[in-house]
C-alpha cells in the first residue's frame, strides 16, 4: 500500500479507534471524564487528519499548465469535470460524522452546492455525469446496501434509484456516450466482476467479465462496443480492453494495452481515437486506439509530465481527465516537505544530522548507534524503500529497492546486522529480514491471515521472538522451527479494548504497550513470558501520565523507558514532549513519575506510535524535522 | 492482489475503506450470499479484532443451529452506543441477524445487520459490507 494512503487509513483507523471507551473499574476516571478525554483525542485526530490531506481543486489544460485553482481546500477525493467543462464534481468527505457527500462545484465561481445528503456513517463514492453534464449517477451506501443512484447535477428533484445492490462494494466508473448504460465493478480481495447496466432496462446488470484479480474502473470506447479496465493479474495495476457485452461462448476477449503500469482511470477520447491514462513516472501517457474494425491499439506515449504536486506513484483518484481530453482537474494535497534526519541530545539540543533532507519515516538507531534505520520515499517515482544510514559518514545505502511493494514498520534484527520489515503483498502481510548492508536476498519470515494489515513492532533481544500489532490487539511469532511458513502466530494480549505498540525490554522479561480504556492511549508495562510468548500472569502497571501518541523506546539496562506524547500545555497539535520514566522489575514492577525531557514540534506527517526515537544508552533521540 | 491494487480500490470508492477489518472478510464471506436468522442468543465474546455472537436458529425442518456470527471490533460498537453490557442482557433472549455467509458453507456468517431484543438496529456497514 502507498505510504500516504496507509497513513490515511491509519488516521482514519485511529479516529474511529479513538471513538469509544466505555466504563471501567479499572480506570480511576469518572464516565464524564472519560467522554472528555476521548471527545478531546477524537478531535485532535479529526483536525490532524484534515490538516494532512485537505485538497485544493486545481484545472490544468491538456499539455499540462495550471489554469485555475478552483474553490476553497477540502477533503475532496475523485473531481469528474462535466463533459460541457463548466462543473465539477467530487466527493467530500466529513470525518466528523464519517460520511461523504457529492458536491458540484462550479468552475468559474468555485462555489460548491452539496447534491447529496448522507446520514452519519453513509457515504457515496465515484459519481460520473451523464454526457449531456445534466445528471449524475452514484453509488451510495444507504442502510447496509450499496445502492446507484441518478440525479440532476443541479440538486433539484429526487433522486431515482436505477440498482439495488445486494452484496459487497461498487465502484461506479461510467456512463456511456448514448446516455444508455452505467459500467460499474465489483471488486475485492477475492476477486473483480465488470458489469453493465441498461438504465432502459429491467434493473438487472450484466456481467461482462470475471476474474480473481482485481477488476475495477471501466469506462466505454466512444462508440460502447469496449470497456477499459484495470486489473493487477500481471501482478501490478495494468489496462486492459475487453468487449462491453460478454461472448456467447465464454470465451472473453481481451487487450492488455500497457505492460509498465499506470494509475487512475483511463480515459477514452471520444474524438480522435486515443486512450489516456497515467503513467507510474507522473505522466500522462496516450495510445491510439482503434474500435471499427475490432479493437486496434499502438504502444503507450508520453503526453506530459503532471506537475511535481501529483504524488508519484499513486493519487490516481486524485487526477482525472475531461470526456474529450482536454482538460484535467486534481485534487491536489498539500506540498511534501523534505525532511531531515535530526539527532538530539536529552535537552533537546540538535546535536547533528544524517543524510541528505528527503522524504523520511520513523528513524530508529541501530542497537550499537552506529547506524539509522529508515523509511524512505523517493520523491520522483513515488517508490518506498527500507534505508540505512551511516550516522558518522551520513551515507546512505538501500536495503531494499522495489517498485511494486511498499516496504513498512522497519526493525532492527538484535545483533544489528540484519534489519526485518513487512509488506502487505497478494492479500498476504509478510515479514522479511535482510542484511542491513542491503546486500543477499530477502529472507521470509512470517506471514499473516489473508487481508489483515500488520504493524511489525520490535524483535526480542534474544532473537525468539517478533511481535507486530493488527487492529487493536497484539501478537508474537516465535522465530523458531525450520519452516516459517509453518510458524503460528501466538496472542500476546487481545482485549476489550485497543492494545498496540509492543516493545520487549532489553532482558525479555516484559513488554511496553499501549492500551486506551481509559479514554486515551496510555503506557503500561507488563511481564511477558517467554516460554509461551504470551503476557505473563501479573500486574499491568500504567507508566505514563496524559497520554502517549508513541514513540515507545527502551534503555539497553531496561531501567529507563522512553515515550512521546502531545503537549497538552500548547494548543498546537504537532506540539509534543519526549518523556522519560524510570522503571524497576525487582523485587516488583514499578515506576517513578514519568520525566518532561524536552518538548519539541513535529511535522503532522507521519505514524508516531511506530517511532523509537532514543538510543540503546537513551542519551540521544532520532527524529525526521522539517529540512531547512 | 498487491498493495497498490488495495490502495488503488480503497481510494477510488473509499466507500470501501477497510477501517477496522482485519482479514480478507471478502475471501472468507460471500458477500452476495445474504441468509437472515432470528435465534436465542446464547454466547458473546467480546474482544478485538472481531466480535463473535452465537446464536441458536430454528432451521425449516425444526431443527436448532449453532451459528457464529463474526461482527466489527468492539470500539464499533461503543462507537454506536451500542456496550458489551447490551449484549450480555440480551443472553438468552432472541435476535434477528442479517449477514453474509461463509464460504466454506460452515454455519457461520459475517454479520452486515443485527436486532437486538429490544428492537434496535444495528447496521454493521461500512466495516461488513
Amino acid at each position: 500500500m502507498n505510504f500516504k494512503n496507509r497513513g490515511i487509513l491509519r488516521a482514519l483507523t485511529l479516529i474511529v479507534a479513538s471513538f469509544g471507551v466505555a466504563a471501567s473499574a479499572l480506570a480511576q476516571t469518572t464516565e464524564e471524564e472519560r467522554n472528555a478525554l476521548q471527545e478531546a483525542e477524537r478531535q485532535r485526530a479529526i483536525a490532524r487528519t484534515i490538516a494532512e490531506n485537505q485538497r485544493q481543486l486545481t484545472l490544468y489544460d491538456s499539455r499540462g499548465r495550471e489554469l485555475s485553482e478552483i474553490g476553497e481546500t477540502e477533503l475532496y477525493n475523485f473531481p469528474q469535470l462535466s463533459p460541457d467543462l463548466s462543473l465539477i464534481s467530487a466527493v467530500k468527505i466529513d470525518l466528523q460524522d464519517e460520511m461523504s457527500d457529492i458536491v458540484i462545484i462550479d468552475v468559474e465561481t468555485g462555489e460548491p452546492t452539496q447534491i447529496t445528503q448522507s446520514g452519519p456513517r453513509e457515504s457515496v463514492g465515484t459519481p460520473v455525469w451523464s454526457p449531456d453534464s445534466t445528471e449524475l449517477a452514484y453509488v451510495a451506501l444507504r442502510g447496509s446496501r450499496f445502492n446507484i443512484y441518478r440525479r440532476r447535477a443541479d440538486g433539484t428533484g429526487e433522486a431515482e434509484i436505477v440498482y439495488q445492490h445486494d452484496g459487497g462494494p461498487i465502484i461506479l466508473a461510467d456512463w456511456s456516450l448514448d446516455g444508455r448504460y452505467l459500467s460499474f465493478s465489483a471488486s475485492d480481495l477475492s476477486g473483480g466482476r465488470l458489469m453493465t447496466l441498461d438504465l432502459e432496462g429491467d434493473g438487472t446488470p450484466v456481467v461482462v467479465a470475471q476474474s480473481d484479480s482485481m477488476m475495477t474502473g471501466p469506462r466505454f470506447s466512444p462508440d460502447g462496443k469496449y470497456l477499459s479496465f484495470v486489473s493487477d493479474r500481471t501482478g501490478r495495476i495494468e489496462y486492459f480492453v475487453t468487449p462491453s457485452t460478454p461472448a456467447p461462448d465464454g470465451e472473453t476477449e481481451l487487450h492488455q494495452i500497457t505492460t509498465e503500469g499506470g494509475f487512475g482511470l483511463g480515459n477514452w477520447e471520444a474524438d480522435d481515437g486515443k486512450f489516456y491514462y497515467i503513467g507510474n513516472e507522473r505522466q500522462v501517457m496516450a495510445i491510439d486506439v482503434g474500435t471499427s474494425d475490432g479493437f486496434t491499439f499502438s504502444e503507450p506515449y508520453p503526453v506530459f509530465t503532471l506537475p511535481d504536486r501529483v504524488p508519484a506513484g499513486g493519487g490516481g483518484p486524485l487526477v482525472t481527465m475531461s470526456r474529450y481530453g482536454d482538460r484535467l482537474i486534481m485534487a491536489l494535497p498539500p506540498r511534501d516537505e523534505l525532511m531531515q534526519i535530526t539527532v538530539l541530545d536529552r535537552e533537546g539540543n540538535e546535536v547533528g544530522r544524517i543524510g541528505e533532507p528527503g522524504e523520511y519515516f520513523q528513524p530508529s538507531f541501530s542497537p550499537d548507534g552506529s547506524g539509522v534505520l529508515t523509511i524512505r520515499r523517493d520523491p520522483e517515482v513515488g517508490t518506498v524503500d527500507i534505508w540505512i544510514f551511516d550516522v558518522e559518514s551520513g551515507e546512505g545505502t538501500p536495503v531494499t529497492q522495489t517498485v511494486d511493494i511498499d516496504e513498512a514498520s522497519p526493525v532492527w534484527m538484535p545483533d544489528g546486522t540484519h534489519v526485518a520489515y513487512s509488506y502487505f503483498d497478494e492479500d498476504f502481510s509478510q515479514i522479511y529480514r535482510k542484511r542491513a548492508d542491503g546486500s543477499g536476498e530477502q529472507e521470509f519470515l512470517f506471514r499473516y491471515t489473508p487481508g489483515a494489515f500488520i504493524t511489525l513492532m520490535d524483535v526480542s533481544d534474544d532473537g525468539r521472538y517478533l511481535t507486530f500489532d493488527s487492529f487493536g490487539f497484539v501478537v508474537t511469532v516465535p522465530l523458531t522451527g525450520g519452516d516459517p511458513a509453518a510458524r503460528e502466530p501466538i496472542d500476546l494480549m487481545r482485549e476489550e479494548f485497543e492494545v498496540s505498540v509492543p516493545r520487549f525490554s532489553p532482558d525479555g522479561r516484559h513488554v511496553a504497550y499501549t492500551y486506551n480504556e481509559s479514554g486515551r492511549q496510555e503506557v503500561f508495562v507488563t511481564g511477558f513470558d517467554p516460554e509461551t510468548g504470551m503476557a505473563a500472569d501479573g500486574e499491568r502497571l500504567k507508566v505514563s501520565a496524559d497520554g502517549t501518541i508513541g514513540g515507545i523506546s527502551w534503555r539497553e539496562d531496561g531501567r529507563e523507558l522512553y515515550y512521546v506524547s502531545e503537549n497538552l500545555d500548547t494548543e498546537a497539535l504537532d506540539d509534543v514532549r519526549v518523556r522519560a520514566v524510570a522503571i524497576a522489575t525487582e523485587p516488583a514492577l514499578r515506576a517513578e513519575e514519568p520525566r518532561t525531557l524536552f518538548t519539541l514540534t513535529l511535522p503532522a506527517a507521519g505514524n508516531p506510535s511506530q517511532w523509537q526515537n532514543a538510543s540503546a544508552d537513551g542519551e540521544r533521540f532520532l527524529f525526521a524535522l522539517p529540512a531547512e | 492482489m498487491n498493495a497498490r491494487a488495495v490502495a488503488f480500490i480503497c481510494l477510488a470508492s473509499l466507500v470501501a475503506v477497510p477501517v477496522g477489518a482485519h482479514h480478507n472478510m471478502s475471501a472468507i464471506f460471500d458477500f452476495d450470499n445474504r441468509i437472515t436468522g432470528t435465534g436465542v442468543l446464547t454466547e458473546i465474546d467480546w474482544r478485538n479484532p472481531h466480535i463473535y455472537i452465537f446464536v441458536d436458529v430454528e432451521n425449516d425442518a425444526g431443527e436448532i443451529e449453532a451459528w457464529s456470527f463474526e461482527g466489527p471490533p468492539p470500539f464499533f460498537f461503543r462507537n454506536r452506543d451500542f456496550s458489551r453490557t447490551d449484549f450480555e442482557d440480551a443472553l438468552g433472549k432472541t435476535v434477528r441477524v442479517e449477514a453474509s455467509r461463509a464460504r466454506d458453507g460452515s454455519m457461520s456468517a459475517l454479520i452486515r445487520e443485527l436486532t437486538l431484543p429490544d428492537g434496535r438496529v444495528i447496521s454493521a456497514c461500512p466495516q461488513n459490507c
